[in-house]
């Protein structure tokens, strides 16, 4: 296999934009990922483009308002691991040698309110109300406070703290900072969430331009390399992720985001203690606790001793979803996982701004989606 | 019946919410059960009806009969309604408990927890299979669910 760099990224900023076409959105991102990489848009051999409540087709639909210049485009999909599923399809396709350069794009216009449960549920699991996402969080959080003693005030502190990273971000949809009190008051979801401990459905869009070293290099870009990228799904028994009804109370087996993380630092040649900052999925508040654990960011129960002690925070030895996470960026799923990718390549060039993780080198993605599956990536500059 | 044709209306009838699940009550009165499936080969054993274990991919299978009584493994309370097409009743909206309940057969089954006060709850918490009817569908049959409430009442 032949490294494979990032050698542009592009955002769109994450919110609502009202009569806004998604194609624009996607667009606006590709020519930002374009010149940042100092390519022309023939330069692209392939196009991968995550979405999940967008039209089928709509990775060719946005090529072709870019020019049509006969190339593949697949659309991919796996809920809100989209971004991970499609950022693996790029990097095989250049770590392959299929492409020399592959474009990667994730771009999503989510309905407003609750999202649609048939989309991932059974029918029945809909007409009985077994198909509540944040019901998932919510039990796998109490199931955390049984086992490790995390308390209600450890995951508002997580949604304290990105808030206030998402502050510092100007393509955050919320740029403002919460105390405890107003995550506290905020109304209860889901024992023990609050509205303020879960992200947003919204709008965005994200995009990557994946390339060999040499061409990145004649194009005078500032190359990020892709140590790998990782796609699981869990072995038996199913975690409790949706859609997931039933499991086994007589075997266990590691957490499906351990799975991935795992194979991700054996690919990569790195370890959890290698990294300089995390961006992961935050779904709720108390899914950072989790997933910080089954990343192997610490031992399991030890997360919220993290965070009390200031680890996880910008400026601390580990910061986590410095760019303020799901919780103030929202989760336009498509979007999301490449936003991601999109933060942690500033990050690691130093263009960060006021959220800037000082001398960043390496650092680890993560994105969970039902199903389940889960996509972990790790970057280095 | 109208102008002289037979009414081809069919009887209202009682149907699941999902056949394989669980079997309907024969009489009024009477008790359904959850439908499992144990694995010849492994032993490991499921809710509902399957045709491949999850585990080990054998295909030798039995069906069985799930424990009427299970322990509250954990649980959590929607607060808001469920978004649609939920078919429960939203106005007023009562908040309702979820939980996973683990059977003696070595499996946890997600379930709606009714009969009980939501706050008093509590993990480990005996409950009781009941399956009843949870609404009526648009031919106006009604539709059965399974659900689980405290032994004890409350």
């Amino acid at each position: 296999m032949r490294e494979v760099v990032i050698a542009g990224v592009g955002l769109h900023k994450m919110g609502r934009f009202e009569g806004k076409p998604y194609v624009d959105m996607a667009c606006e991102a590709i020519q930002m990922a374009l010149k940042d990489a100092n390519m022309a848009w023939k330069e692209v051999q392939a196009a991968y483009c995550s979405r999940m409540y967008l039209p089928p087709t709509t990775g060719a639909r946005v090529c072709a308002a870019m020019g049509l210049i006969g190339i593949p485009v697949w659309d991919v999909e796996s809920a809100c691991a989209s971004g991970g599923s499609a950022l693996r399809s790029g990097f095989q396709s250049i770590a392959g040698e299929f492409y020399d350069t592959a474009l990667v794009f994730g771009v999503e216009k989510m309905p407003r309110g609750f999202m649609s449960p048939e989309n991932i549920y059974d029918k029945w699991q809909c007409y009985i109300g077994l198909s509540v996402n944040p019901m998932y969080f919510a039990l796998e959080a109490r199931t955390h406070m049984d086992k490790y003693g995390s308390t209600p005030e450890h995951f508002a502190r997580v949604s304290v703290k990105n808030h206030k990273n998402g502050s510092y971000n100007p393509y955050a949809m919320y740029q403002k900072a919460c105390t405890m009190e107003d995550i506290m008051k905020s109304p209860l979801v889901c024992d023990p969430i609050h509205l303020l401990e879960l992200c947003a459905p919204n709008e965005g869009a994200a995009a990557v331009i994946l390339t060999t070293r040499q061409v990145a290099e004649k194009h005078d870009a500032q190359p990020v390399t892709i140590c790998t990228s990782v796609v699981k799904t869990p072995l038996y028994p199913a975690p409790m992720i949706p859609p997931a009804f039933q499991t086994s109370a007589k075997i266990e087996s590691p957490p499906l985001t351990t799975l991935a993380a795992r194979q991700a630092y054996e690919e990569a040649a790195v370890g959890p203690e290698d990294l300089d900052l995390v961006e992961l999925q935050d779904v709720a508040a108390s899914s950072e606790i989790i997933y910080t654990e089954e990343l192997g960011l610490c031992p399991l129960g030890e997360a919220t001793r993290l965070l009390d002690e200031g680890v996880t925070e910008i400026g601390g030895r580990l910061p986590i979803n410095a760019s303020g996470g799901l919780l103030s960026n929202g989760e336009p799923i498509g979007a999301s996982g490449l936003r991601q990718v999109v933060e942690m390549d500033w990050q690691l060039r130093g263009q960060a701004g006021l959220r800037q993780v000082a001398g960043a080198k390496t650092g680890l993605g993560h994105v969970v989606g039902a199903g389940p599956s889960c996509g972990v990536v790790i970057l280095k500059r | 019946m109208k102008d002289g044709v037979e009414s081809a209306e069919p009887a209202r009838k009682a149907i699941p919410v999902q056949e394989g699940l669980f079997t309907m009550p024969s009489s009024p009165g009477g008790k359904g059960h959850l439908i499992g499936t144990r694995c010849r080969s492994c032993e490991e054993t499921f809710f509902g009806r399957l045709s491949v274990c999850g585990h080990c991919q054998s295909q030798d299978l039995e069906e069985i009969r799930l424990s009427d009584r299970g322990k509250i493994f954990n649980y959590t309370v929607l607060r808001y309604p469920p978004p649609a097409p939920w078919k429960g009743r939203s106005e007023p909206y009562e908040p309702m408990a979820v939980g996973f309940v683990e059977l003696p057969e070595g499996v946890r089954v997600l379930s709606l927890i009714t009969d009980c006060n939501v706050e008093k709850l509590e993990n480990q918490m005996e409950v009781d299979l009941v399956i009843r009817k949870y609404f009526e569908d648009e031919e106006g049959n009604e539709v059965y669910t399974y659900m689980f409430r405290p032994s004890s009442g409350q």
